[in-house]
């Protein structure tokens, strides 16, 4: 146990930061994507016990589409996005110029434009870290559910079980022109992959 | 009546009329175990099929391979009597699409598989299963009845 526990309070905060930035290019991508303003909340870090998870955000009480990518590399760990319905079915009509089916009923090519979001955001993100860090992410092509988020994040968070006991979860939340949701944002990094962010950048 | 929440990588056990729940098994397997005799019974929640392949040492309840073991023994110690324990199961889902065939999460399916070998190993017969498919599973396990109930997202209630 306390694989996490071991960062320092200047650690996490480095890490906070590396997430804010790569958050904020991510928002950015996003932007451009979609023609529209994108706002983001200041990533927050918490670290939780496999017991605790469950209730670990309060978007894993909601019926939410889940995107989630697996990232190899030097600092290995997931991805995930959890989007309400309707924001999801906002976010595919915008990328596809037309109204779609409902939600719930996607077909195989809105749920495709549906991981591009996820994909192009995850991309932002990962591409600032990289920007000042020199590490490299490799993604996997993304994977898109819909159910319950607890369901979503505890089989994410299930992924990590060989490597910890508890979960980091880093978790930044996107809005659409200051008010209207579009998602939650979950980065849980491997306990070795933030000591290979922070000894790149020397702290 | 008592509810017992079972959290994810956690086991416990009970004693009838009380009732053992778990939410949160998308790709993760609920093991429920009773004892018809005495009315005790147990509830494992694993989230990964094989303890050797783990790089932290820790907690049994975590994989297939040592949650079903040490869940007998808990029982056992309780009270309950092994050659009397029978096995249901569920969950085990693939939630992610990836617009393909791809290997990633395909964990629900090798849980599952761990799960009835670890049964299997330790002589548990296995009277029911609902595991698999896209969707992820809350189970309450009575221990009254032996019934397992599940709820899913499309809001169907049913038991096994």
């Amino acid at each position: 146990m306390g694989e996490f526990k071991k960062l320092s309070e200047a650690q996490l905060d480095v890490i906070r930061e590396v997430c804010n930035i790569g958050a904020g290019n991510g928002a950015t991508a996003l932007a451009t994507m979609l023609g529209q303003r994108v706002e983001m909340s200041v990533p927050e870090i918490n670290i939780v016990s496999y017991q605790e998870i469950l209730e670990a955000s309060p978007i894993c009480q909601e019926t939410v589409y889940g995107i989630y990518q697996k990232i190899k590399g030097q600092a290995p760990g997931e991805v995930l996005w959890l989007l309400p319905q309707s924001m999801a079915q906002q976010l595919v009509e915008m990328l596809l110029q037309r109204s779609v089916t409902e939600t719930g009923s996607f077909n195989q090519f809105e749920l495709s434009a549906l991981a591009e979001v996820g994909n192009i955001v995850t991309g932002g993100f990962l591409a600032a870290i990289t920007g000042f860090t020199g590490i490299r992410f490799y993604p996997s092509i993304p994977g898109v559910a819909l159910d319950y988020g607890c369901n979503i994040l505890s089989s994410v968070a299930a992924e990590l079980g060989h490597v910890s006991n508890e979960v980091l979860i880093i978790e930044t939340i996107f809005k659409l022109n200051h008010k209207e949701m579009i998602g939650h944002f979950f980065l849980l990094p491997e306990p070795d992959s933030l000591r290979v962010i922070v000894t790149a950048l020397g702290v | 009546m008592e509810i017992i929440k079972v959290g994810m990588a956690d086991l416990k056990i009970g004693q009838a009329p009380a009732r053992l729940l778990t939410s949160g098994l998308g790709s993760c397997v609920g093991i429920c175990l009773w004892d018809f005799l005495s009315k005790k019974g147990g509830m494992a929640h694993i989230m990964l099929p094989d303890s050797t392949k783990a790089r932290v040492a820790g907690n049994p309840a975590k994989f297939a391979d040592t949650a079903v073991p040490a869940l007998i023994q808990l029982l056992e110690n309780h009270g309950a009597c092994r050659r009397r324990l029978k096995a249901k199961i569920a969950g085990g889902a693939q939630m992610f699409s990836f617009g393909g065939e791809h290997e990633i999460m395909k964990v629900g399916q090798r849980n599952v598989e761990a799960v009835k070998t670890a049964l299997a190993a330790w002589d548990i017969p296995l009277l029911a299963e609902d595991t698999g498919g896209n969707i992820g599973r809350t189970i309450e396990f009575d221990l009254e009845t032996g019934l397992v109930h599940i709820r899913t997202m499309a809001a169907k209630n049913y038991h096994i």
